[in-house]
């Protein structure tokens, strides 16, 4: 059956297999990567445009669509994996020095390490394989106001993955804050979405009518911006950060891609949009407000769990600009960026949750001496943190300095604005470094766990290696670029 | 029994001024009450008043089936409320408030919130006038300005997931009876219901984390 049907149904078919399956952790986590894998396997087969009709509607994937879906695909078995880590790794060891009865305090605080959030939650791996499902159905879905639904569906989704299946715990963000948070928030985007679909249709019988593009551009500005937790709509990110690291990096290094490639495809079947200049100046000025307030609240944050919260965010407004500059090079740029991002928000989604199952917290204040007693560890969660800062060597500025020359073309000032939060996100994790260093304020831990270590080492390289080769990366992303047609594609120097 | 159709034309009546009022009333009592009872009531008493007005936009088989949806919705979300400990076991006669994790955004007190109802009032009547909704008829569209206002306030005002959750699906209502004039498609219409009982079930299953975390506490 050569239709995409079979991406969506396959993810969806084995999470409650999955889920069964989660008293073995080892064979939940490689059932859900082999299907996330087999999943990407079979879209890669599939020949494009090849449609097919459920309930009368158009599912059909182009090559850009095709792409979107391996990329999510990779990247949610990587987490899947990461997840299965994290809860495999020891819990923080007593250092030899400590004695058993080294009184009351230190007991105390070895009973926090092992309580929330330390317990790495893997229940999100089934959910995430139905999230998946969902998303798959979003790029495969010809009408926009059927991926609109499908989308708010897995957003739903998403909202118990970040509950979890753990009790809340009282010095956190609050109870079941997070997931309310991003509930009410996708539940927002919903209508903007519906109503903008509406304007579609009426569009398609008026093709004339050019007042139509203004409050369809503006819907979809608004709707994009609450989904992808731009600013304003930003709570539910530290939040979610602060409940489950690997929650966050999975909901941003899947949902976000197919969020953008929607905005993408949308401009493309829908030129009259772009009659409106509009779009693109609401996708700048976005960009860079979300990008200065992701920075500067990265610099005031006291804990790692927040930093990678505010750093994502600051991120999330430099691919908004890129995306706003509407050029062949701005989206290979953000196409490069887009990589970038999810290896270094899965590497320190990793690092933070290591971390918190290792010791007691992610609060600077609690890791003076983390850097020498957890090498590895330490230097993977700053140079994750630093890419996202897009501080070179690493991956991130490989995607920023693409950017930054665009914006200073058309605008000197926000290129400056744009540099100036990549620097306010570095100083940020630049007191996490000093902080890693400070004096010792936990010596009962031992050293760190060696598989999450080992596996921070490779993805810490490949950080650095994409930042200093970023060629490599260039031609699954130029094939990429030439699909999108509006733009007319020529290959950026 | 009298068929469906002869049902809809005996209560005819519903269908205009009194569904309206009654769904300003009933938004009114889920953002001033602290009961889950009556906020519950109130919940139910409003998907039954939207099904009426919804006779008037869509045929009356699909909106029995949206009210039917509601009634599912509150039923998860009544089994939900009976099993979380928030009942005291003290004086039966006193109300069943919400729990310590259910807790407003800040403090805000009966007056504060009336005041907050009758200012979105305001902004719904100059709302209505500046921007009339499309294809919906006057009282209709105050409906659905009014249950799209007073969801997001109660959105506003409270961080638990009970409050906010009746909020949030209070905003829904008033926006599918909207919806439903510009869309009548039945999958569609389908998808939202089940995006609406998915939404219960998140809302029950946030409510119930609270539960868990109460006893974590204790």
């Amino acid at each position: 059956m050569a239709s995409p049907l079979p991406l969506i149904i396959l993810p969806l078919a084995m999470a409650p297999v999955v889920y069964v399956l989660g008293r073995w952790p080892v064979v939940a986590f490689l059932s859900a990567s082999v299907t996330a894998l087999a999943t990407a396997g079979l879209c890669l087969r599939l020949p494009a445009n090849n449609s097919a009709y459920v309930l009368g509607r158009e599912l059909a994937l182009d090559h850009s669509g095709q792409m979107v879906i391996v990329f999510i695909l990779g990247t949610a078995a990587i987490l899947f994996f990461c997840a299965w880590l994290t809860s495999q790794s020891p819990g923080p060891p007593r250092h030899p020095s400590a004695e058993p009865g080294a009184g009351p305090a230190q007991e105390r605080r070895q009973a926090a390490a092992m309580s929330w959030p330390n317990q790495p939650d893997t229940s999100f791996i089934p959910l995430g394989l139905a999230i998946l499902g969902l998303l798959n159905g979003v790029v495969a879905m010809r009408p926009f106001l059927f991926a609109a639904l499908l989308l708010e569906i897995a957003a739903i989704v998403a909202v118990f993955a970040i509950q979890g299946n753990r009790p809340e715990r009282a010095e956190g963000p609050g109870p079941t804050r997070a997931g309310l948070k991003y509930l009410t928030m996708t539940a927002l985007a919903l209508p903007c979405f519906l109503i903008a679909a509406w304007l579609f249709e009426l569009h398609a019988r008026y093709p004339h009518n050019a007042a139509l593009a203004e409050p369809t551009v503006i819907l979809l500005a608004l709707g994009f911006a609450i989904l992808l937790g731009a600013v304003p709509f930003q709570a539910w990110l530290p939040a979610v950060a602060v409940r489950s690291p690997l929650v966050m990096a999975f909901l941003i290094g899947t949902v976000h891609p197919v969020l953008f490639w929607l905005m993408i495809s949308l401009l493309q079947r829908n030129p009259w949009l772009m009659v409106d200049s509009r779009a693109f100046q609401l996708l700048t000025l976005g960009g860079l407000v979300t990008a200065w307030v992701g920075g500067l609240l990265a610099l005031s944050q006291q804990d790692f769990g927040r930093l990678l919260a505010y750093a994502a965010l600051s991120e999330l407004g430099c691919i908004l600009v890129g995306l706003g500059m509407a050029s062949t090079a701005g989206l290979t740029a953000i196409a490069l960026q887009w990589v970038n991002r999810s290896l270094a928000l899965v590497l320190t989604s990793l690092g933070v949750t290591t971390l918190r199952r290792y010791t007691s917290s992610d609060a600077f204040a609690n890791l003076g001496h983390g850097a020498r007693r957890m090498p590895l560890l330490s230097a993977g969660l700053l140079v994750g943190l630093f890419s996202l800062a897009g501080v070179p060597p690493t991956g991130g500025f490989a995607g920023r300095w693409p950017i930054y020359n665009l914006v200073y073309k058309a605008n000197p000032l926000y290129a400056l604005a744009l540099a100036l939060s990549g620097g306010a996100v570095a100083l940020g994790c630049w007191r996490g470094l000093l902080a890693l260093f400070g004096p010792d304020t936990q010596p009962e831990w031992g050293r760190e766990p060696l598989p999450p270590a080992i596996v921070m080492l490779i993805l810490t390289l490949l950080c650095l290696a994409w930042g200093l080769f970023p060629q490599l990366l260039s031609p699954p992303i130029w094939k990429w670029v030439e699909s999108v047609t509006w733009l007319g594609f020529s290959h950026p120097t | 029994m009298p068929p469906l159709s002869e049902l809809i034309a005996r209560l005819a009546f519903l269908t205009t001024g009194p569904a309206v009022a009654g769904l300003v009333v009933t938004a009114s009592l889920i953002i001033l009450l602290r009961d889950w009872r009556t906020s519950l009531a109130a919940l139910l008493a409003q998907y039954l008043l939207t099904g009426f007005l919804l006779t008037r936009l869509i045929t009356p088989e699909v909106a029995t089936v949206k009210t039917l949806v509601g009634a599912l919705v509150g039923l998860i979300l009544y089994l939900t409320a009976r099993r979380r400990p928030w009942d005291r076991p003290g004086n039966p006669y006193e109300p069943y408030r919400l729990p310590p994790t259910d807790q407003e955004a800040f403090p805000v007190s009966a007056p504060f919130r009336l005041l907050a109802l009758i200012l979105t009032g305001l902004v719904v009547h100059s709302l209505l006038n500046s921007y009339p909704p499309p294809e919906v008829p006057r009282d209709i569209g105050f409906a659905c300005y009014w249950l799209t206002l007073m969801g997001l306030l109660t959105m506003i005002l409270t961080t638990g997931p009970w409050k906010a959750g009746l909020g949030l699906l209070t905003f829904m209502t008033g926006f599918e009876l909207f919806y439903a004039a510009l869309e009548s498609s039945l999958s569609v219409m389908g998808f939202l219901e089940i995006i609406s009982l998915f939404m219960a079930l998140a809302i029950a299953y946030l409510v119930m984390a609270g539960k868990a975390e109460g006893r974590e506490e204790q």
